[in-house]
């Protein structure tokens, strides 16, 4: 297993724990003693950290450019490109496919909380990483054929 | 001008186009009666935006060819860019509206029909623009 494929299992874990944990949290807090800074901030803190999270590949192959070592090559930028292409595709299908299928669910004449709105941004955050992760790590095929770190 | 030139001017006419005439049937009915429900039968001429794999699809010269690598390049860069507008619109449409209204109360359904819309045609003219801006907004040189 090469250090991308790693990472991108690394990656995987790692988003989807940043996203679950605190979100649950900010969601109970809000549920049980309304709004307050805490879950807000907690919420814009998710927000900006899954808006800028694709960028860490990039950013730590710029930090690990001194390095003899290459560790994210052409390639793996190709397969990152790739895997942010595919999940933006599908965060977009997943907000369509919300936004339709609460209509049909509550019917056209009824109403929704709307804190469905940051819960659909959560589960939109949730959705971009699994499927990031999940497409880099097909790409690099489930086992190691030959390529090295 | 190329087929992608061709086919983002042809996007953004009729979204400006739609956007006129809609406008235009809600201030008016709004106007008559006080409100308006007819104002989203005039979205209809978006269905034309479909029809863009069928349009400019003949080379303006004949052995030129209608797209080459240059092309699906800009077109691949700027689908990227109107993803990442996109996931910023969708973040910050969901907190506003969160913030706005309060976590306690409620929105009408028909507010997220019209934000999915709403976000279709967002891409639509952030894609074409960025097509248009990559190319550069004169001719210089490309031939389709």
């Amino acid at each position: 297993m090469n250090e991308p494929k790693a990472g991108s299992w690394l990656y995987f874990f790692l988003g989807l724990a940043c996203f679950l944990i605190p979100g649950g949290v900010a969601i109970f807090i809000v549920y049980d003693r309304g709004i307050s800074f805490a879950p807000v901030f907690m919420f814009a803190g998710i927000v900006i950290w899954g808006g800028l999270f694709w960028l860490f590949p990039f950013i730590y192959g710029k930090l690990g450019k001194g390095n003899k070592k290459v560790t994210f090559d052409e390639r793996d930028q190709v397969i990152h490109k790739k895997s942010v292409m595919v999940a933006y595709v599908v965060l977009w299908l997943y907000f369509v496919a919300a936004c339709v299928i609460t209509w049909c669910i509550v019917g056209p004449r009824g109403s929704i909380s709307v804190n469905v709105m940051p819960l659909t941004l959560i589960g939109g955050l949730v959705i971009f990483t699994t499927v990031q992760g999940l497409a880099s790590v097909i790409q690099y095929g489930r086992s190691d054929k030959g390529e090295q770190s | 001008m190329n087929r992608y030139q061709k086919l983002a001017w042809w996007n953004l006419i009729v979204i400006t186009f739609t956007i006129i005439i809609t406008t235009a049937a809600i201030a008016i009915e709004f106007h008559i009666r006080g409100y308006s429900t007819l104002g989203i039968y005039f979205i209809a001429p978006l269905v034309l935006l479909k029809f863009n794999r069928f349009l400019f699809k003949k080379p303006q010269s004949e052995g030129s060819v209608v797209s080459d690598e240059r092309d699906s390049l800009i077109i691949k860069r700027a689908l990227t860019f109107t993803f990442m507008a996109f996931w910023w619109v969708f973040v910050i449409s969901s907190f506003l509206l969160w913030w706005f209204i309060g976590p306690r109360n409620s929105v009408p359904t028909i507010t997220l029909p019209l934000m999915a819309l709403g976000g279709g045609i967002f891409m639509k003219i952030v894609c074409s623009a960025a097509i248009l801006v990559q190319y550069g907004w004169q001719r210089k040189g490309d031939k389709s």
